[in-house]
């Protein structure tokens, strides 16, 4: 448990430290701030609604960006670093690959979390100052973004799998994306398998807003990310632990 | 003495049938054991497969008797091909990365490795504005930092200047003093003569020959002619 620990440390380290990832959550959170007053003056021509921006943006992030910046992440973290050898920094360090492999996912989530939780705030405070028709409701608003950590974690997963398939970083990259939207495609084109993909599942948040809970669905739906998860998991972990650097 | 490190007819085929076969050895504390041999005689392949990088398809080691098959050792350090640091964060960043996973590897062990490899200075600049030795004393710091009962070092002194080689000899003379012990591969039998005090002689994947180096050079007057020897004697007896 303390290597995981050591390593969820060392691989944030290794995240929070680029400027890369500083930029690109500068960028990402400045462009919410570009949307917001967009919306706010040009309404009519931008079809992003005031009347709760918190939400509407968070649509945007669960389909579009968590994917890229995940896909980005686990390219650098895995297949950058399988390509440069210094993975080998870590395989020589008294940790498993087990515990690599989670550390490093855990480290990507984290990332991921930190974008959410900054974004909630910036779309929370233009919600608040430019929302038009209802009052914003931040605890609902803020459950909405913790329940969307959830549907990342397969997309971690499924990367870090393609990440192990793929030659270099660039590869990884274009591969997860390609995979996510023939998988988002596969739902949309033959609507009866969308309710087994799990890319149908990014807005998990609105199962939890409304009158009644789907208590059921909610449930199905979690095993089934679980399910994908460990699917996914599993196929990293066997590839990740019988490659040789 | 129990042996620091036990290498037991390791054997690893690679697809385009080169590799390793049949290696055996042992280190003892505080040794410096170097494996002479020319580019592709399996140095880096049997170092590899002793730092877990690589498996091998027959044969054990074992770190003061534990079997690294089994489970990671927290006594190697190493440095194998280039050094594996990351070159947008810092020198001390690079260290403090990896003392994360040892307990009490605290600041004053960073600020001396660094002090120890002449980094100090350069202790708070990114890796990426540095030259090739810096990098290469930098690994050699990463390898060193916890303090463990047996490093390993594949070709250290590769692309080096002559300043820069004397430098990195001169830490690793001065670390296996201290009690450290070194298996380090070179295919310059001058640095391996320089530095070591056995010598195992490998080509074609297989260890031909192990020694002293004192009985290798009063048998034949220099490291290289004694490799040359091995080597003729085992193509006489094919």
């Amino acid at each position: 448990m303390s290597s995981v620990k050591a390593g969820i440390i060392s691989e944030s380290t290794k995240l929070f430290k680029r400027n890369k990832y500083k930029t690109l959550l500068i960028c990402i959170e400045l462009l919410v701030i570009f949307i917001g007053m967009i919306s706010n003056y040009a309404e009519g021509y931008i079809n992003i609604s005031l009347s709760n921006f918190p939400l509407n943006i968070l649509s945007i992030f669960t389909n579009i960006f968590i994917p890229l910046i995940v896909f980005m992440a686990v390219a650098d973290l895995f297949a950058a670093e399988q390509e440069n050898g210094t993975i080998k920094a870590v395989i020589t360090r008294p940790i498993s690959r087990n515990e690599i492999l989670i550390s490093k996912m855990i480290s990507i989530l984290l990332y991921v979390i930190c974008i959410l939780m900054i974004t909630f705030i910036i779309s929370s405070i233009i919600g608040i100052l430019f929302g038009r028709t209802q009052v914003i409701d931040i605890p609902v608003n803020f459950a909405a973004y913790i329940i969307s950590i959830l549907p990342a974690i397969p997309i971690i997963f499924l990367s870090i799998l393609i990440s192990q398939l793929s030659k270099s970083s660039t590869s990884s990259v274009m591969l997860s994306v390609l995979i996510y939207i023939i998988i988002m495609a596969l739902g949309l084109v033959f609507p009866s398998t969308s309710s087994v993909v799990f890319t149908s599942y990014a807005n998990l948040y609105k199962f939890f807003i409304g009158s009644q809970m789907p208590v059921k669905s909610i449930l199905t739906v979690i095993g089934l990310l679980v399910g994908y998860s460990l699917v996914f998991f599993s196929g990293a972990y066997a590839l990740f632990e019988k490659r040789e650097y | 003495m129990e042996p620091i490190l036990e290498v037991s007819r390791l054997t690893k085929t690679y697809k385009n049938g080169r590799g390793i076969s049949d290696i055996s050895f042992k280190i003892e504390k505080g040794d410096i054991f170097g494996l002479l041999g020319p580019n592709g005689s399996g140095k880096t392949t049997t170092m590899k497969i002793i730092t877990g990088l690589s498996y091998a398809d027959k044969g054990s080691v074992q770190i003061l008797g534990k079997d690294i098959m089994e489970e990671s050792s927290n006594e190697i350090g190493c440095l194998i091909e280039a050094p594996a640091i990351y070159e947008y964060l810092t020198a001390k960043e690079n260290l403090k990365l990896a003392a994360n996973y040892y307990s009490g590897i605290k600041e004053p062990r960073i600020d001396d490795m660094l002090t120890q490899t002449g980094l100090i200075k350069y202790s708070n600049e990114k890796v990426k504005n540095f030259s090739l030795g810096m990098k290469q004393r930098l690994g050699l710091a990463l390898a060193l930092l916890s303090s463990p009962k047996l490093v390993i070092l594949d070709e250290p002194t590769n692309g080096l200047d002559i300043e820069g080689t004397v430098e990195i000899r001169e830490i690793i003379i001065k670390q296996a003093k201290l009690g450290i012990t070194f298996l380090v591969s070179s295919h310059i039998a001058h640095e391996i003569e320089l530095m070591c005090n056995k010598v195992g002689i490998m080509k074609e994947g297989k260890l031909l020959s192990i020694s002293s180096m004192k009985d290798a050079l009063s048998e034949c007057e220099t490291l290289e002619k004694y490799f040359l020897s091995q080597v003729g004697k085992k193509e006489e007896d094919v």
